[in-house]
């Protein structure tokens, strides 16, 4: 048995340093009451399952008061600098004028990418909006993470068309597999629900140095994104990669430092 | 740590699996730490539980640690002749759980209620677990909350075990109902929720909670990190992981 698997089953440290490439602050969800979601609390809870850093991005992604939400934002990755990278969430129903002003605002305030999640928010021009931020995105230099980018011939058409810009995944599935495996600059969380056997499939057919673990908190709970890798029959150092050096190294080559 | 599974499916589905039998089972369950499951058959849960039943208890009689449970039909259903008869001889032949998947059959949970059905089960104290989620179509807060609510309230000895694919909204609902009805247990395998399990063991410290993996469809993984991976004493991750439900299970021994 895989060591990672036997001590995270018996319940020890696992000593592995752990840095998460989706996660949410901002302490409210429509869909559920956010348990513990105040920043400081957040921040133990990194502490104690060991993330290093996670990329953040507002949770209240159905869009309202999304100004008020990106400020808060900018706020709590200033005040934690050293653990938290924002990334803007876009309401892709607003003018073109609106959202660049937006992403131009953020990013001068230290936010180091832009979130999209449309589906959320019953957007009309799907791709005609996206492609928009996809252009500011490239003429700024910095990531996205999209909720869902629609369909791979489109992703594939904003991966060619816009190539300053790393392209990130935001829940994982295989529809995605061959732009993450023909491309460089295409990036896939891991974050959804998993069915039976899908880990070892992942790590089978994509390639190793894109696949980052996402938690998805303060929507998801730890374990249910932790436990589908450290459980899977797959190699510890895929594992260690899968877990924090894949988002360590897009940090590192991707975010601009300050 | 150990686990109890309180859903996991063997037999051929309406979509391939990765696995079919019990012996098959017992190997995933080995490598997950799970020591026992409460298993129903692929027949019962998506057509015929009549034969579906009588299917299980053959594949799972060399077993012990596979506990069969029985996918039932309302009473005058018309699926059987005696109801009654039929329920106490399946307790005969070992069946510890019942199960209703009232979605799959289109037949409202209400129904089993005022239908008569919970009275005999009652009768014979059967834990029952309440599963509205149909496989494949993997709907999100699909539970009956009104008649959830009736049945607990008025067999309020009877154990009713809820579990679903996913709880998301209704989330708000499952903490009211484990804070209100001693008999109501829930799947925290069912929510996915940020630090979902550490605030329900605030209820009742955790007595009613216990753990499905959604076997042969979803990653075990997900189940039983939620557990693992808690904020929460090593105690109670013992009493969600196994005792619990293992309780139950010893009490109608
Ligand atoms: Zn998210």
């Amino acid at each position: 048995m895989s060591n990672l698997k036997e001590r995270f089953l018996k319940g020890e440290k696992l000593e592995i340093e752990l840095y998460d490439i989706h996660a949410h602050i901002g302490k409210f969800n429509r869909d559920y009451p956010v348990f513990a979601g105040d920043i400081e609390e957040i921040l133990k809870e990194m502490e104690r399952i060991n993330i290093k850093k996670a990329i953040v991005m507002p949770l209240g992604v159905y869009g309202a008061e999304w100004f008020y939400q990106n400020e808060k934002l900018i706020n709590d990755c200033k005040k934690y600098s050293e653990k938290l990278i924002g990334f803007c969430l876009i309401n892709l129903n607003f003018p073109e004028k609106v959202i660049e002003k937006e992403i131009e605002g953020c990013l001068k305030n230290g936010i180091k990418g832009i979130k999209l999640i449309a589906a959320y928010q019953n957007c009309q021009d799907l791709e005609k909006k996206t492609e928009f931020v996809c252009e500011c995105a490239h003429n700024y230099k910095v990531p996205i993470l999209n909720h869902s980018w629609q369909s791979p011939e489109f992703l594939e058409k904003m991966v060619r068309k816009y190539k300053n810009v790393h392209y990130i995944c935001g829940h994982f599935s295989f529809v995605w597999k061959d732009i993450v495996n023909n491309y460089e600059n295409v990036w896939l969380c891991t974050c959804n629900y998993l069915e039976f056997g899908v880990v070892e499939r992942m790590v089978e057919e994509i390639r190793n140095d894109r696949i980052c673990w996402g938690s998805d908190f303060s929507d998801l709970h730890f374990g249910f994104t932790l436990g589908p890798i450290l459980l899977a029959s797959i190699r510890d150092e895929i594992k260690i990669k899968i877990l924090g050096e894949n988002t360590k190294n897009f940090i590192k080559n991707v975010i601009k430092q300050e | 740590m150990d686990f109890f599974d309180i859903n996991a499916g063997i037999g051929i589905f309406s979509k391939p699996t990765l696995y079919t039998k019990p012996e098959q089972l017992m190997k995933i369950m080995e490598s997950y730490s799970i020591k026992k499951s409460i298993v129903y058959h692929s027949l019962s849960r998506e057509i015929s539980p009549i034969e579906g039943n009588e299917i299980l208890l053959k594949e799972v009689k060399d077993y012990k640690n596979l506990i069969p449970s029985f996918v039932i039909f309302p009473e005058n259903s018309g699926d059987i002749e005696n109801f009654e008869e039929y329920i106490e001889r399946s307790i005969k032949n070992g069946v510890k759980f019942f199960r209703i998947v009232y979605n799959t059959f289109r037949i409202p949970l209400s129904h089993y209620f005022y239908s008569g059905t919970f009275e005999i089960i009652n009768k014979f104290k059967i834990p029952v677990i309440i599963d509205p989620t149909i496989p494949f179509k993997w709907e999100v807060d699909s539970g009956d909350w009104q008649s959830i609510r009736l049945i607990c309230e008025k067999y309020n000895e009877l154990p009713i075990i809820f579990t679903e694919f996913r709880t998301r909204y209704h989330i708000r609902i499952v903490i009211d109902f484990l804070k209100n009805y001693k008999n109501f247990f829930y799947d925290i395998g069912s929510c996915w929720n940020y630090r979902v399990v550490e605030k329900l063991v605030e209820i009742r410290n955790g007595e009613n909670l216990c753990i499905g993996t959604n076997l042969p469809f979803s990653d075990p993984g997900q189940s039983i990190g939620m557990v693992v991976a808690s904020d929460i004493s090593e105690n109670t991750k013992r009493k969600i992981a196994f005792e619990n439900i293992e309780k139950i299970l010893n009490k109608n021994e």
